[in-house]
């Protein structure tokens, strides 16, 4: 685990130093508030997920949300299997 | 953002090869565990609501010319615009992170038995980043020549593992009814047919020379369904509805009860991943300038590394395991669908009553 912590590190080490500097120094802001909008669910969640902290999962919303209206199209179609 | 610009041609290339993309692999199974014989039906029931995107999504752009659909939902809707965009960009993340998850579970499962997944995952993506990073006109051309030879060997192992066929295996035709086969339709309308389609509203503003673009795109689309009609009707004859239904790959399957088969494997699985690579690259293209598009930045390349790594994330934590994914299924359908045909239809509309109001406004 200390392996792939440490790999994950180094690859957001990379990320953030091949992008953060460029962008600072053009001082394009909107772009670095877009760049770590995306750049910190992919922290949070690779850290989650090598030190396998329970985190939400999208996929379980969506099922939650749509598995009733699924079954009934099952049903309405006759392929319940 | 400085403008790329694509080859109708190429659009044509790109449009067959992710709408084939990983479901030439998953496809056959899907729909033959629910129409059994009858799957072969299925993608030409597909080809109607197919052919309605592209003209919705080609009159669209006629009307809006030069901005992609995240553009125009703001232009056409105004506030609520940007949540239907952002609903749109949250499908192309989620559906390049399935894409890429099951680009990987075929090949740990099929060739690349104790590679850590982990490992793929990061060079797949990497090298979609790398595809990215050049730009749009880089990525047709390269899938341009690709695709037609990727399309010459699918029909080489097509022939090859049509030996053992036995066409009795496609009757009796319909003896279920006609209902498994309409839901077998609609499963196929949500996974390759809409996903795919849909990706080109962040597409079609690039090609450069307008003209019968519908008419291109619609012939490319229908080629497209011939060849997965091709795949699902081989594992018919050559596995029949029963086996087929039970094997997760059964283009795999269908290979190896040839002998020799073996030999063809490798060349099976280059053929998925050049189709499976083109959608998920354009999905990944789709969410980075769909972004940018919609926070107005000037470029979107500082966004594809931390994008890439989201998709990677999300494609590793989509899913605990393969029962979860398997069932999963038959809710992309009830999930995908108004995405995939809700949104353009919605903004179409939209767009004609505007554009109906606004002489009438001026009188």
């Amino acid at each position: 685990m200390f392996f792939t912590l440490l790999l994950v590190t180094v690859a957001f080490i990379i990320i953030i130093l091949l992008e953060v500097p460029r962008l600072v120094v053009q001082k394009k802001w909107r772009d670095l508030a877009a760049f770590s909008f995306l750049l910190l669910p992919a922290i949070v969640y690779s850290y989650g997920i090598t030190l396998d902290v329970n985190l939400p999962n999208p996929t379980h919303l969506i099922i939650k949300l749509f598995d009733p209206l699924a079954l009934r199209l099952e049903q309405l179609l006759g392929t319940t299997q | 953002m400085e403008k790329e610009y694509i080859s109708a041609r190429q659009c044509i290339f790109l449009l067959i090869g992710s709408i084939i993309g990983i479901s030439l692999m998953l496809v056959p199974s899907l729909t033959i565990v629910i129409a059994k014989q009858d799957a072969w039906l299925a993608p030409w029931l597909s080809t109607i609501p197919g052919l309605v995107l592209i003209s919705l999504l080609v009159s669209l752009n006629k009307m809006y010319p030069g901005q992609s659909l995240v553009q125009y939902s703001s232009s056409i809707l105004g506030l609520p615009g940007y949540f239907l965009s952002l609903l749109m960009l949250w499908f192309f993340l989620f559906l390049g992170a399935l894409n890429l998850r099951s680009m990987v579970h075929f090949l740990t499962s099929i060739i690349l038995f104790e590679t850590p997944p982990s490992i793929l995952y990061f060079f797949i993506i990497l090298l979609c980043a790398y595809g990215i990073k050049l730009g749009l006109e880089v990525m047709a051309r390269a899938f341009s020549l690709l695709i037609p030879f990727t399309i010459i060997l699918a029909l080489i192992i097509q022939v090859f593992s049509m030996i053992n066929a036995d066409f009795e295996k496609l009757l009796p035709i319909l003896s279920n009814g006609v209902l498994p086969v309409i839901h077998a339709g609609l499963n196929f309308t949500a996974f390759p047919v809409g996903e795919a389609l849909v990706l080109f509203s962040m597409i079609i503003y690039q090609v450069k020379n307008l003209r019968g673009i519908g008419a291109k795109l619609s012939s490319g689309f229908i080629f497209a369904i011939f060849i997965l009609f091709l795949v699902i009707e081989r594992a018919i004859v050559t596995l029949g509805p029963e086996r087929a239904s039970r094997s997760i790959y059964s283009i795999a399957a269908a290979i190896n009860t040839v002998s020799g088969g073996g030999i063809i494997l490798p060349f099976l699985t280059l053929n998925g991943f050049v189709f499976s690579v083109s959608e998920l690259i354009l999905c990944y293209y789709a969410f980075v300038t769909g972004v940018a598009h919609w926070a107005k930045l000037s470029d979107y390349k500082p966004l594809i590394l931390p994008a890439g790594a989201l998709f990677m994330v999300l494609g590793i934590y989509s899913f605990e395991n393969a029962i979860e994914e398997a069932t999963f299924s038959s809710i992309w359908t009830v999930y995908a669908l108004p995405i995939e045909f809700g949104i353009p239809l919605l903004l179409w509309v939209a767009a004609v009553i505007k554009s109906r109001l606004k002489p009438t406004n001026q009188l």
